[in-house]
């Protein structure tokens, strides 16, 4: 047998033990660590984070926005000072907030131009709604949506975890109780008479 | 000069020795493992509650701040203790109950556990003497349940809600009792201490309302005569040879080099965990650690188990109103099958449990009340059971090291036959109580925690030969350490909330060395 053809052979069996290395080592971490591997991948690609943009002070433009679509998403009468209060201590504070803040107001302006309308603001409240509808990923079901914004519109992914949840969370705890027949929400001072009482708008 | 005293934690035990020591004119360093924590935890109430925002400056690194675990307890310990000045008082429920006589003799009056050294009797004043301290709302004229006391509450009760009343009306046909809860909360104003305006944020209480430990370390500083070691890691004491406490070792947990503290007298006070651990790191003479000639520290290391439960009724309850906590029973504190069962403590939550009636999905307002509307109908009721303690409850250095190379404490824990049975008993009040308030539809939660009730380890006793300290939290052998909080409880002060009984403890200890030293 010619040497290049031993050493070609020899190249050859490297190769496959390597393989086979390879093929063994990763069937094992699969094995092992195979939720682990799955669960971040599923991780980064569904979870985009939110970054490390410097917080700032938001513009009254943009908080507008914010709370025009914070009216859209709850369609209800609310008292929307603490929306704009938490929106920019959260630009103010936290990293990442305040630029997706202000991409979240680009798009949802952007959308409202599209329509005729001179920014989202001012818009009604079905036309906001049906804005938000373009941009959100939430509707339940729609995986097909929720496919296209994970290849597509990755932005839409952080406006629906770290806006509209957070959001609904923030009304949840506040308006929803109003809402419900309570006449201040925890976290006021409610003093300790009324709550020995009957509801009075139960 | 006046003597000298190093306390290792400035929570809710530190705190009242540190306040009572130094307004006595004796010169107290506090030494604190975790970051500050500003008071009144206005900032802090801003953060969690307005902004949903947990601000991580205020938990001590995790490598600081761990510990590992075996056994069958599912919860991790971490979640439920933080290490920062003030310590985990900073956010408690602030419940303030008395332990029964009962609860001191157990082993004589009902065959399980073991009798304290001291009776409730030792102890009365003292109890007093932790109300005044926190300024607890109470009374005990709706409860008939309630020991015997020798001074009222110092404020009034806060009173049922309107719906507990009702509760409590059709419970009162079935023979079950509910009364109203003490509680370290200011019906109204108290000392500097503004009076409960409600806010139902009582975790991050922004006034002071809900006692902290923060209040009375800011009244210890101001004497002058008192300092604060914040994020300060004591890594062992130091002992003689005559069993003598001479200093602390400690180390800023920024820096590299660890220096020596001197002190007439040191006390341990780091929640029950750190404090067992602090003894086993200073292993005097052997590897098992101080006071543990006996072979006790460490051991008799136990939890209350807590579990909740939610009831639905066709009618709206109206959680959350009242943001403390209102109504409870005591019924079943002495129960008649006790011995057989445990102690059991009842409390009607005032908080929407389990997170029903959330928004998650937004849409028209109808959608959104369609979302919200369970959250009316739904009580949550609290069953604390008592435990005891056993050859598989322990706590022991870890494997695992921190930043400085020190174990970690460890815990074991399997629960006990006794426990298992009395967890049956929590289920079958449970269910009892949802069909007499009539209930239409019940969760159980399987998700049994101990509520941040740690107690044990450093258990209290007549000698060296059954315990660690005697009953004033003196370590046995020594003339001037001691170890103090729910450490040195030698059962799980029944199914009551332990942190009255631990202040009550600290009080009186803080006298004893008051009158040792003077």
């Amino acid at each position: 047998m010619s040497r290049p053809l031993r050493r070609s052979r020899r190249h050859f069996l490297q190769a496959v033990v390597l393989l086979v290395g390879l093929a063994l080592g990763g069937a094992f971490a699969v094995r092992h660590w195979g939720g682990i591997l799955k669960s971040r991948l599923k991780w980064a690609l569904t979870d985009p984070p939110l970054g490390d943009a410097v917080p700032g002070p938001l513009p009254d433009s943009v908080v507008g926005a914010l709370v025009a679509a914070t009216q859209g998403l709850v369609d209800t009468e609310i008292e929307t000072t603490h929306y704009a209060t938490f929106f920019r201590w959260r630009a103010e504070t936290l990293r990442g907030y305040r630029a997706l803040y202000e991409r979240f107001a680009v798009a949802l302006d952007r959308a409202a131009r599209e329509g005729g309308a001179p920014d989202f603001a001012g818009c009604g409240l079905a036309r906001r709604q049906s804005i938000l509808r373009q941009i959100d990923v939430t509707p339940a079901g729609d995986r097909l949506s929720r496919i296209h914004a994970l290849v597509f519109r990755r932005d839409s992914l952080r406006f629906e975890k770290y806006i509209i949840r957070e959001v609904l969370a923030l009304f949840s705890h506040t308006d929803g109780w109003v809402l419900l027949g309570y006449e201040s929400w925890p976290g006021t001072p409610r003093g300790l008479e009324s709550y020995t009482r009957a509801p009075s708008r139960g | 000069m006046k003597p000298t005293v190093a306390i290792v934690g400035s929570g809710i035990v530190g705190a009242a020795i540190a306040h009572t020591l130094s307004r006595s004119g004796y010169r107290v360093d506090l030494f604190e493992k975790g970051p500050e924590y500003p008071y009144p935890h206005a900032k802090q109430f801003s953060e969690r509650i307005q902004f949903m925002y947990e601000n991580p400056i205020y938990a001590a690194s995790k490598d600081i701040d761990a510990v590992t675990v075996s056994g069958d307890y599912a919860w991790h310990p971490d979640r439920e203790r933080f290490l920062r000045v003030g310590g985990s008082a900073t956010q408690w429920s602030a419940i303030t109950l008395r332990m029964r006589p009962t609860d001191f003799r157990t082993k004589s009056l009902y065959g399980y556990g073991e009798d304290w050294p001291l009776s409730y009797d030792d102890l009365e004043r003292y109890y007093g003497k932790a109300e005044a301290h926190l300024g607890v709302s109470g009374t005990d004229v709706d409860n008939p349940f309630a020991p015997r006391r020798s001074r009222p509450f110092p404020l009034p009760p806060f009173e049922l809600s309107y719906h507990d009343r009702q509760l409590a009306d059709i419970l009162r046909a079935r023979g079950i009792h509910l009364h109203t809860t003490p509680q370290a909360r200011t019906r109204l104003p108290y000392e500097e201490r503004a009076g409960c305006q409600n806010f139902g944020a009582c975790q991050f209480c922004p006034i002071g309302a809900r006692y902290s430990p923060t209040y009375h370390l800011l009244g210890a500083l101001k004497t002058g005569q008192c300092q604060l070691h914040h994020d300060v890691s004591v890594r062992r004491l130091l002992i003689d040879k005559a069993g003598r406490g001479r200093a602390v070792v400690y180390q800023r947990n920024d820096e590299s080099k660890e220096q020596e503290h001197p002190a007439d007298v040191i006390v341990v006070a780091a929640g029950a965990v750190e404090s067992i651990r602090l003894l086993l790191l200073s292993a005097h003479g052997g590897s098992a650690g101080i006071g543990s000639a006996g072979g006790h520290v460490g051991r008799h290391f136990t939890f209350h188990y807590l579990s909740s439960g939610g009831c639905h009724y066709a009618s709206p309850v109206y959680p959350n109103r009242f943001g403390g906590f209102a109504a409870q029973s005591h019924q079943f504190l002495d129960h008649p099958s006790r011995g057989k069962r445990g102690a059991l403590k009842v409390e009607v939550g005032t908080q929407t449990p389990f997170h029903s009636g959330r928004v998650t999905r937004w849409g028209s307002q109808s959608e959104i009340v369609a979302q919200l509307r369970p959250r009316l109908h739904w009580r949550r009721i609290i069953l604390t059971t008592e435990s005891h303690p056993s050859a598989e409850k322990y706590v022991r250095l870890s494997d695992k090291r921190d930043r400085f190379g020190d174990p970690y404490a460890h815990i074991h824990h399997v629960a006990t036959d006794f426990d298992h049975e009395n967890l049956r008993f929590a289920r079958e009040i449970f269910d009892l109580l949802a069909e007499a308030s009539g209930g239409d539809e019940r969760i159980f939660s399987e998700d049994i925690h101990s509520g941040g009730h740690h107690m044990g380890g450093c258990r209290m006793g007549r000698n060296i030969r059954d315990s660690v300290v005697d009953q004033y939290g003196r370590l046995h052998g020594s003339s001037n350490v001691f170890v103090t909080g729910g450490s040195t409880f030698v059962g799980t002060s029944g199914a009551v909330n332990p942190t009255l009984t631990m202040v009550a403890l600290a009080l009186r200890t803080a006298d004893f060395i008051g009158d040792q030293l003077s």
